[in-house]
């Protein structure tokens, strides 16, 4: 990206604008605070990168998570082979480590521990889906930004939600 | 909890936000994408310098090298080393990642497309990256005017240390780009056709997947390189040691091929050949596999189903035919085809397992020896 004031300008507003969904997005594939924080300034990257590309102001949302979602999925896989195994979505290990960090939260309650947990059990597809899904995305928007038909995201998102209610279910303290 | 319920909790979730200024952030952009810039600037560097030093140093050796044989070997290993240079370039340019705006699907495609390329080059390493400069090395050494016992100790070091790199090449292939092949097809397939990646693994005849899955359930009808491919190109290699090897000693005198001390050592080498052969044909073992699910490639460790197999051509190096296996995205891979012994039960094998109209039929003529 040409650092133009007008440029630099644009990616701060864009990263102010949206900088809650991005960690929310962030909390969705990461499972501790350091991976986080790592993901955040990877998508943040990304997005002054990409930015020069975004001619269409009108789409800057759609296009952020895009952005978000691919850098996050690729993030996960790399971590996962640099560390010499190969992603298995459903680790016991990771579900640890997450519900680990929860209880760290101070700000965490139960219910937002339990919701992350489950997510952090679905496969990065679902993961996806379940992020767009909460954050207000309608069905074509989510096909929008994932390239996906928009029948086989309402058939994905289904098939995803109750995974999610089974999961939180699962999860529930006693 | 309800979708509004949810999505209140979601979005309202207390996140603890980044401490960096404005000034900051761009500050830390700008030297992220100069770092960034580097990165590539310095590998496209080091690989250019690597070609200049190789041809810096074996062209100084071609150019004062006065038997035209070792010059010959020299001017290989160049051109080797060039050709490899270029096909990593290739491979580079075909395989650009999606920019960051791209959907899901298309960076997934993309992402898949990078390792499928990477896994081929991998795959065809020995072709395109060790051959070109060992042939060059060992035609070099069996020119120099250098004893018998150098020589076979330089031809043990080159081999050993280019069947090393082979296995660390296999290795990375079997142990990180197949999974890794397999996980971001499973993927794909998911966001392709809203299957749920389970399902995706289990039912759609996906490569690799498949093949590490049936890997305990299907056991392929498994061929080998005949004995005499191998040796044609063995023989034909070690009688040229000898004969370049000689050719140099003798300073072109070609009477020493009538001389029976020579005619000894040409048996001699014409036995090492033959071991040689045998070697390379035991490593050649289960060069392909025919089963009902499709055809299964490097040691079965990739299989090509059936039905992704849209196209088969023909490709005729020298005596041997090999078949191009397209699918419908245009990847081809090359599968042994002629060289292959047992031919009768080869032919069985595809008669009985390939689909009735599949294009690989059309090939069995060119199998003929039973």
């Amino acid at each position: 990206m040409n650092s133009k004031p007008a440029d630099e300008q644009k990616f701060l507003e864009l990263v102010n604008e949206n900088r809650n969904r991005i960690l929310r997005v962030c909390r969705v594939y990461a499972w501790n605070a350091a991976d986080q924080d790592d993901l955040y300034q990877e998508i943040v990257f990304q997005i002054w990168r990409g930015l020069p590309a975004l001619k269409e102001p009108q789409f800057a949302r759609t296009w952020l998570y895009r952005v978000a979602i691919n850098t996050a999925i690729s993030f996960v896989r790399k971590r996962a082979s640099r560390s010499d195994r190969v992603i298995h979505f459903e680790q016991a290990d990771l579900t640890r480590a997450i519900e680990a960090r929860q209880a760290t939260d101070e700000n965490s309650d139960d219910r937002m521990a339990n919701l992350h947990s489950a997510i952090h059990k679905l496969d990065p597809i679902e993961k996806a889906l379940v992020t767009l899904f909460l954050e207000d995305f309608t069905y074509e928007q989510i096909a929008e930004a994932t390239g996906m038909r928009a029948n086989n995201v309402g058939v994905m998102l289904h098939r995803a939600k109750k995974k999610l209610s089974a999961l939180m279910k699962e999860e529930a303290p006693i | 909890m309800n979708d509004d319920e949810l999505k209140r909790l979601w979005q309202e979730q207390p996140l603890s936000e980044p401490a960096v200024s404005a000034a900051q952030l761009v500050s830390a952009m700008q030297n992220k994408m100069t770092g960034f810039r580097r990165l590539l600037d310095a590998r496209d560097l080091r690989e250019l310098l690597g070609c200049v030093l190789v041809i810096l140093i074996f062209g100084y050796y071609a150019f004062n090298e006065r038997t035209p044989v070792v010059r010959v070997g020299w001017l290989i290993v160049i051109a080797g080393s060039l050709y490899s240079a270029w096909k990593l370039a290739h491979a580079r340019r075909i395989t650009r990642p999606a920019p960051p705006g791209a959907t899901v699907v298309e960076s997934l495609r993309a992402e898949l497309n990078a390792v499928r390329t990477q896994s081929r080059l991998l795959g065809s390493v020995l072709w395109w990256y060790l051959l070109p400069p060992i042939i060059g090395l060992h035609v070099a050494t069996w020119g120099m005017k250098v004893d018998l016992p150098t020589k076979i100790t330089l031809t043990l070091v080159f081999v050993a240390v280019y069947a090393f790199v082979y296995w660390l090449n296999r290795r990375e292939l079997s142990k990180e780009l197949l999974p890794l092949q397999a996980q971001l097809q499973s993927l794909l397939h998911s966001a392709e056709t809203g299957e749920p990646m389970d399902q995706a693994h289990a039912d759609t005849l996906r490569p690799t997947v498949l093949a590490m899955r049936s890997a305990g359930h299907v056991q392929p009808v498994e061929f080998k390189v005949a004995f005499w491919q191998v040796a044609i190109y063995g023989e034909i290699a070690f009688v040229g040691f000898w004969f370049f090897g000689n050719l140099s000693r003798t300073n072109f005198d070609l009477s020493f091929m009538v001389d029976p001390r020579y005619l000894a050592w040409l048996a001699a080498f014409f036995l090492a050949g033959l071991l040689f052969s045998r070697l390379v044909q035991k490593i050649t073992e289960r060069a392909l596999g025919i089963s009902p699910l499709g055809v299964h490639l490097v040691l079965g460790q990739i299989l090509i189903p059936w039905d992704e197999i849209k196209e088969v051509r023909v490709l005729r190096v020298l005596n041997i035919r090999s078949l191009w296996l397209i699918r419908e995205s245009g990847e081809k891979t090359i599968m042994p085809w002629s060289s292959l012994e047992r031919h009768s039960e080869l032919k069985k094998a595809v008669q009985s397992f390939a689909p009735a109209s599949h294009p690989i039929r059309k090939y069995l003529s060119l199998l003929t020896r039973s």
